[in-house]
């Protein structure tokens, strides 16, 4: 491996974990879906908490617009979510598009919930979620 | 839509609007919902629909089908214990009923009302969430007084 591999291997699995719970504004919780059958074809879902508490960040993608889906008239922005690929621990955390990312309160600043359209990761320190929210 | 169109109008709503508190329905909305409303809703809406007159040119009736569709999100249907589907077809069921037994037409005699057919399921995906709606299609004829 390169030596600036090396240093960024070292930053992010050893040396940034611990850094990233000071640094970074918000934390979050990943949260998985269960499908459960109804038993006639459809399926409902039970949610879990995967990771608790991971530190995050999350800032505005682009400007959108309004939308008329689901019957109703809609406010959806998207948003970039960062946060660490790796726990203080050094493993490496396993989150997908099929995830979501609920970031938790912070003072009188409600609980935020993001899809996810789609996972990248920053030289294997930070991932960069790209998310949806409805405002 | 002509004055007895929307005679119909307002009893459909009514008819609908008695059905808000069942099976955690929110809202009753013509052809759309407003930003702030909360899954599960109903929508309703009219399609252009035909006009009987005698050969002297007098309205006999009017024949509208309009398209009741029950929208809701998985985790309202999770909050209910219901898959969405099911849930969208609670709230419907519920809302013919009512449509049949309980709509009343102010300035105006009811000749039919019966469920003529169906909307197909449709999914959509929603910022962080899954929309189900579906519905029927409701066919009404009403003769002047």
């Amino acid at each position: 491996m390169s030596l600036i591999g090396d240093v960024l291997t070292s930053l992010a699995q050893a040396d940034l974990p611990s850094v990233f719970g000071v640094v970074m504004p918000d934390t979050m919780d990943v949260l998985a879906e269960t499908a459960t059958s109804d038993g006639a074809g459809g399926q409902r879902r039970t949610e879990t908490v995967t990771y608790s508490n991971v530190p995050c960040s999350y800032e505005r993608k682009e400007l959108k617009r309004r939308d008329v889906q689901g019957g109703k008239t809609n406010s959806i922005q998207e948003f970039i979510v960062e946060f660490p690929t790796h726990k203080t621990d050094g493993t490496r955390y396993s989150i997908s598009p099929q995830n979501r990312l609920k970031v938790l309160a912070r003072g009188n600043e409600p609980i935020k919930i993001f899809r996810i359209i789609s996972m990248s990761d920053d030289g294997g320190i930070t991932f960069q979620a790209v998310c949806t929210k409805e405002n | 839509m002509s004055e007895l169109s929307e005679a119909v109008k307002i009893g459909v709503y009514d008819a609908l609007f008695s059905t808000v508190g069942l099976n955690g329905l929110t809202s009753v909305h013509e052809d759309k919902a407003p930003i702030e409303a909360v899954y599960p809703f109903v929508t309703f809406t009219r399609a252009p629909g035909t006009v009987t007159r005698s050969f002297g040119e007098t309205l006999q009736g009017e024949r509208d089908i309009w398209f009741i569709k029950s929208f809701t999100d998985a985790e309202k249907a999770d909050a209910q214990t219901l898959s969405p589907q099911k849930l969208n077809a609670e709230i419907l069921t519920i809302a013919e009923t009512r449509l049949v037994g309980n709509l009343s037409i102010d300035g105006g005699r009811l000749e039919r009302n019966i469920r003529v057919g169906d909307i197909p399921q449709q999914i959509e995906v929603i910022s962080d969430r899954d929309v189900y709606s579906s519905g029927f299609q409701f066919e009404i004829y009403v003769a002047p007084n």
